[in-house]
This record gives structure tokens, sequence and C-alpha cells, in this order.
């Protein structure tokens, strides 16, 4: 497993579609993993990526409230499966010593994860095979690109790979 | 505490914002209260109302799942207060470590509620003050797109 953190959340212009974009968090040539979301789940990430105080418990702050309640705790998240054009995760959770595994898209995930502190991580063999270094798949492979842009200057061959 | 039944998730035609159409479930002149949600949360109570089987666990089946994993149960859900325009829920839930009230937006707590099946109940004096007669709306439910409510 590698811990990655959320780089950035934005649009596929193309789809219209939320995209986050994960980076490695260590070492020197730093993989990426993009994963296209839900608009509702998106807006959940942005809030928190934002620290936007909303007025009442939003649908993952009342999740992170269950979980506290009953004394439990998000130890981490990791996106652990890739099948078709869908990316998999899970959510593992402690309660009393005991370890819980619980399977989630891997929006949900997020949007829990960064409530809770968790670090977020990917399977090796996902990102081995789904990850890929920014120098790689850049159209222009001498211009030096923000990863915020990204998605503009990705092979088209890569993106269809992942939206349905 | 009036117990309520969820009738419907309609589209107020003229916010073209969602609304719930709870009716109570014991007694003749059935009282109804309409509560205003985000769409997100309606398609959350869509998809349990109709029963629909989704690829993977939406936000609240994974509420749910988390909820049961823990040895939690939602044992019934209060619709408990309202004010400023908004209506507020309290979630009851059942651990081995006792009892909690976790507050919540009602749209949650009943999307929750569908999923596992528990009563919903709303305190007498809101239904009292905020219940509308089915009679007013029509005794057809989706009258309740003509209604000119005032929207949140």
């Amino acid at each position: 497993m590698v811990e990655v953190k959320i780089e950035v959340l934005t649009i596929d212009s193309n789809t219209g579609a939320p995209v986050v974009i994960l980076k490695e968090k260590e070492g020197d040539a730093k993989r990426i993993l993009l994963i296209w979301i839900g608009e509702s789940e998106a807006w959940a990430i942005d809030n928190q990526l934002k620290n936007v105080d909303m007025p009442r418990p939003m649908t993952h702050d009342l999740l992170k409230n269950v979980i506290d309640t009953i004394s439990g705790k998000v130890q981490s998240i990791c996106v652990n499966a890739f099948e078709k054009t869908t990316f998999y995760a899970k959510v593992t959770l402690e309660l009393n010593g005991e370890e819980y595994e619980i399977d989630s898209r891997p929006s949900d995930a997020f949007a829990l994860a960064l409530r809770c502190d968790a670090p977020i991580f990917v399977d090796e063999d996902v990102i081995e095979e789904n990850g890929f270094l920014e120098e790689e798949v850049k159209r222009d492979k001498d211009k030096d690109v923000d990863t915020k842009d990204i998605l503009e200057n990705l092979d088209e061959d890569v993106v269809k790979n992942y939206t349905v | 505490m009036v117990e309520l039944k969820l009738a419907s998730v309609s589209l107020d035609k003229t916010s073209r914002i969602s609304v719930l159409v709870l009716e109570e479930e014991e007694s003749e002149a059935k009282r109804i209260i309409l509560i205003y949600i985000a769409e997100p949360e309606a398609h959350a109570i869509d998809i349990a109302l109709k029963n629909l089987r989704m690829p993977r666990p939406m936000t609240h089946d994974l509420m749910l799942n988390i909820v049961e994993r823990l040895t939690g149960t939602v044992t019934a859900i209060h619709i408990n207060d309202y004010h400023g325009k908004t209506f507020y829920a309290t979630l009851k839930l059942k651990s081995d470590s006792g009892e909690y009230d976790i507050d919540s937006r009602p749209s949650d707590a009943i999307a929750l509620a569908l999923r596992c099946d528990v009563p919903i109940y709303i305190e007498e004096a809101l239904i009292e003050q905020h219940g509308l007669f089915a009679s007013e709306l029509n005794e057809n439910k989706n009258m309740v797109l003509d209604l000119d409510v005032e929207p949140l």
C-alpha cells in the first residue's frame, strides 16, 4: 500500500464530471491516480477541502458523528481494486481494539477520511496498473504542467479507460 | 410523539426543490408534513422507496453498513424541532455501549430509516403547528406539486 493525498479536485471539461487527482506522498517520482466521482460526493469533498462551515451536518458529517458517537475510529481508507471502469475502496475502522473493513465507493471514503484526518492509501497493484507519472502522459513533453491542469493535457486514451 | 409514514418524494413545480410528503400513520384525518430537502438526499430516499439495487453502496448504505458492523442499530428517527424554516431531526442509535441521540437533517435521517425499516416520529407540537390535512391538499397526493408552498 502506498499513501497518497488528494492533490486536486477538479472538473473534467470533456465529461463535466468531477475528478479526484491523487498523488503519491513519498518518493522522488510521484505517481498520480485519477478517480472520476459523483457530483454530490464531490461537494462533500470540496466542502471539507475548503473547510466550509455548513449550518447543518451534511451526510458525511453525520457519518463521522455516528462513528464518533459509538466510539469507533476511522483508521484509514484504501483504494484497493479496479474493475472495468470502477475503483473500489475500503474503510478501516477500529472499535474496542477490533478492526473492521467496510466496502465503500472511493468518493465516500475520501469524504470521510478528510473529516477524520485518516490517511488515504492505494493498493500497490492498483497504482502500478492505473497510476502514471505526469511526464509520461503529457501531450507536450516539454511543457511544464501544473497538476490541476493535468486533465487538459492528458492523452485521450488514458482518460477513456476510466470514464463510462 | 406521532408516527409518520413517507408517502412520497416529489418535486415542487414552482421552486424545483424536492419535497418529502410525510403522512400521519394512525388516525382518520391524516395530517401531512412537507419537508423540503436537497437533491442528493432526495435521490437517496427515492432509491430506497423504489427498492432499487445499486451496483455500489451509496452513502447512506455505507452509513448503515458501518453502524451495523460496529454492532450498532438505528432504533428510530425523531423530527423534533423547527426554526428558521428548517426542520431538525435526531437519529436514535443503540450500541453495546449505550443509547445515543445524534443530530441530523431530516433528509439523511429518513434516507437511513428507510434502509433499516425503523419508525419515523414527529413531535406532536410540530405536527400541530406545521401539519396540513389531506383535504387541504387534495385527494391526489400529486397535488402537492401544485402547492404554492413557500420554499426554503
